[in-house]
């Protein structure tokens, strides 16, 4: 770590040969009490408007009397300028390169002095950035339209505007990586679990990723070792949503330039609310999530459990059903299961062109794909009207549930080729497989499925149906009770409480 | 995973209504027989169990009892599957469970006793659901005169009480965690034979029907046979079995060798 040097010239010099070809980086020799300094930023990041008239403007009104023929010198210039003036200086010094570049880099100007080792850092930064403005990945009918920005502070200032409480703790680091990305871990202190906190910021300190261009980047880290198809985290873009879960003692982990922030640790329930279950009535809305459960059921099981009925117990459809289906397999020249396969893989196709292309084209595609999907693929007899039914009917229903898209996909796949392959008793095992990856997944010691899997009692709380709002708010959910709930299961009517 | 947790009673409890219901019913085993000696026979084995609980902390024994214990668990699981795959092979017309079972092996191996407590609690509803729609199809052929049938020949016959490993393993498997409840899984059986066994003389009027005819028995409307529904539920449970066994002698496995390691040492 380079510290800086009492000489303004070889100060320079050092930070000529980091940045001198850099365009954006500016370095402005002036004259400030009476003393040689330097004024250093990054062009765009910081406001030039605003550092000259903060700065020079302050400088020349409160200059303080020097006698004919004497000079500040530099630490003077510093304490005067640090201590009694009306500067809008931060409080720490810039001691070394390392500091004056993350300074620097966040967008503050930093005045280097002739004779002081330490550098002054003025908070003046004018980052462009996209506005707060609405996600689109998350709708909703009530409630906050905002959603987060790219800029770290920005995405922090829009939680504390929301949580006006001494609780909540925003921590920023810099991650170790080449690009020296900023990243926040924020919670309520009085709801958030210490220990665990405490090895969120381990961890995300320990972290080697190349890159963090998203919070995603860190579950490798968070949750290491063996492949999974569920993951124990959700993602929000609504500082709203972030707020709501930060409330129930959750720890949310903002990366400077991404909009989502990872919230940990996340519930399979979760996937299936919203704010608007909220806003509406709870009638309505444990009707909704009923309906959320059922589509994730049908987009993750239908095509298997189609297939495996049509060809392996064609006695559990209805006669008139059967027939249909029979006459539109009878025309086309692949097996059901390697029809259904490749039905899931075009419009996998389809929705993969579709996301990743300009918005112009997308229309296009979508009026293609209507057209080999819908019309030719039937017509030239590759395709029957069930096989393409069923699967559209998955396909739209995997929307309901946009967080599970990735695990919904994978095991849907995973259930047609297993059925496929091995009839009833592949579906027997697809189901067990998934039960087993979702009972099996926990994060921060909390299991991701509930302890009781289906509930006992099923308006006791907030899960597949909900009390109305106000019963709700009479006890408050922390997320760190569904470990001790889990903990107490197993001591509870112990038959031998002290065998060992 | 869930931590280092042993199991629970759901998960065994499971294990043994899903052997118990692959169980055939001895012929000519009336509904009275089935209660007086099924009855009995619970109760015999619930003795046996809570006797057996304190004996297996013999530490003089108890190597010798884990290494029986691995080889009991095998045959309950070589049992388990040949049961599955007779169901696959008549039924559905599949050999697929032969190449599933290496698959399960290996997930039963990997996967901690604790990892199946969830799945055993979900697939308890599929259970429940099951039974509640079965019940539901036949309930309009149910004739209670059969009740009262003379059947006082058959009683002289004795009804089979079946043994799983779950009744006497149960606490090396559970340890502290051991509910009260779980002295009472030879009930479980008896509730499941019983259950049977009514059905069939509510239904037939005598129980010298195999216990698939009740499926068959179950029609609902334009369904022509939702047996199949029921035999998937139960090959489910079947698979699950497989899976449990094999963890729970992996488990005792372990501390068998290091019982042996302890003795040695």
């Amino acid at each position: 770590m380079q510290q800086l040097s009492q000489n303004l010239s070889a100060n320079l010099a050092a930070l000529d040969r980091m940045f001198g070809p850099s365009a954006d980086y500016y370095a402005k020799e002036i004259t400030i009490y009476h003393c040689k300094a330097v004024i250093l930023l990054f062009d765009g990041m910081a406001s030039l408007d605003s550092l000259w008239t903060l700065l020079l403007d302050a400088a020349s009104r409160q200059a303080p009397p020097v006698q004919p023929g004497q000079c500040c010198t530099g630490m003077q210039a510093y304490e005067l300028i640090l201590h009694d003036s009306a500067f809008p200086a931060e409080n720490a010094p810039v001691e070394d390169m390392d500091e004056l570049t993350k300074r620097l880099t966040a967008g503050m100007a930093v005045l280097l002095l002739d004779g002081c080792a330490k550098g002054i850092a003025f908070s003046v930064q004018g980052l462009k950035f996209r506005s707060v403005g609405e996600p689109s990945g998350e709708g909703n009918l009530r409630g906050s339209r905002e959603g987060f920005a790219d800029l770290l502070r920005v995405n922090l200032s829009l939680l504390r505007r929301l949580i006006r409480s001494e609780q909540l703790v925003q921590e920023a680091a810099q991650a170790d990586t080449g690009m020296r990305t900023e990243y926040a871990i924020c919670y309520c202190k009085n709801k958030a679990d210490p220990a665990m906190v405490q090895r969120v910021r381990k961890t995300l300190a320990a972290a080697k990723p190349e890159l963090l261009l998203d919070s995603s980047y860190f579950v490798p880290w968070l949750l290491p070792g063996k492949a999974r198809l569920f993951t124990p985290v959700s993602y929000t873009e609504r500082p709203a949503v972030a707020a709501a879960k930060l409330c129930e003692g959750k720890i949310v982990v903002l990366v400077n330039g991404s909009p989502s922030a990872m919230v940990l640790p996340a519930l399979f329930c979760e996937n299936f609310e919203c704010l608007d279950d909220y806003a509406s009535t709870a009638v309505f809305s444990s009707f909704l999530r009923i309906l959320k459960y059922i589509s994730f059921y049908l987009t993750v099981f239908l095509p298997g459990v189609f297939v495996c009925l049509a060809v392996y117990l064609p006695e559990l459809i209805p006669p008139q059903l059967l027939y249909r289906i029979e006459a539109a397999e009878k025309a086309t020249p692949l097996p059901l299961f390697a029809e259904m396969l490749l039905v899931m893989l075009i419009l996998e196709v389809i929705r993969e062109a579709g996301l990743r292309m300009p918005q112009s084209l997308g229309h296009s595609v979508s009026l293609v794909s209507a057209l080999i999907i819908g019309d030719a693929a039937i017509a030239t007899g590759l395709m029957s009207t069930p096989v393409i039914f069923v699967a559209s009917i998955t396909a739209i229903a995997v929307f309901v549930t946009p967080s599970l898209y990735e695990p919904a996909t994978l095991l849907r796949l995973g259930v047609v080729l297993a059925v496929g392959l091995a009839g009833p008793v592949g579906l027997a095992g697809a189901f067990f497989v998934f039960l087993l990856s979702l009972s099996g997944t926990a994060c921060l010691q909390v299991p991701y499925l509930a302890v009781h899997p289906f509930p006992q009692r099923p308006m006791a709380e907030d899960g597949v149906i909900r009390r109305n709002y106000r019963r709700l708010s009479q006890k408050g959910f922390n997320i760190w009770q569904r470990r001790e709930e889990k903990e107490c299961k197993g001591r509870r009517n112990s038959l031998f409480p002290h065998w060992r | 995973m869930q931590g280092q947790k042993k199991l629970s009673f759901s998960a065994l409890a499971l294990s043994v209504w899903t052997a118990a219901l692959a169980e055939s019913l001895e012929p000519g085993v009336s509904l009275r027989g089935m209660l007086l000696y099924g009855g009995l026979g619970a109760l015999l084995l619930t003795g046996i169990s809570a006797v057996l609980c304190v004996c297996w902390q013999q530490t003089a024994v108890r190597q010798v009892w884990l290494f029986a214990a691995v080889l009991g668990l095998l045959a309950e699981l070589f049992r388990t599957a040949t049961q599955a795959q007779s169901v696959c092979r008549q039924e559905f017309h599949s050999m697929a469970l032969i190449g599933l079972l290496p698959l399960l092996l290996w997930a039963g191996c990997r996967i901690p006793l604790s990892g199946w407590d969830a799945p055993a609690r979900v697939l308890w509803w599929f259970v429940l659901l099951g039974e509640g729609l079965c019940l539901a199809g036949i309930a309009g052929q149910m004739e209670w005169f059969h009740l009262l049938e003379s059947d006082a020949v058959q009683l002289a016959r004795l009804p089979r009480v079946p043994l799983y490993a779950e009744y006497l393993l149960w606490p090396f498997l559970m340890e502290e965690t051991a509910p009260r409840r779980i002295l009472f899984l030879p009930w479980l059986t008896f509730l499941a034979q019983v259950c049977l066994a009514a059905g069939i003389c509510l239904v037939f009027g005598g129980t010298d029907y195999p216990e698939q005819e009740l499926l068959r028995a179950w029609s609902v409307g334009i369904f022509s046979r939702m047996d199949a529904l029921l035999l998937l539920i139960w090959l489910t449970c079947a698979v699950f079995r497989i899976g449990f066994l094999c963890a729970a002698a992996g488990e005792l496995w372990k501390k068998a060798t290091n019982c042996r390691k302890g003795a040695a040492g």
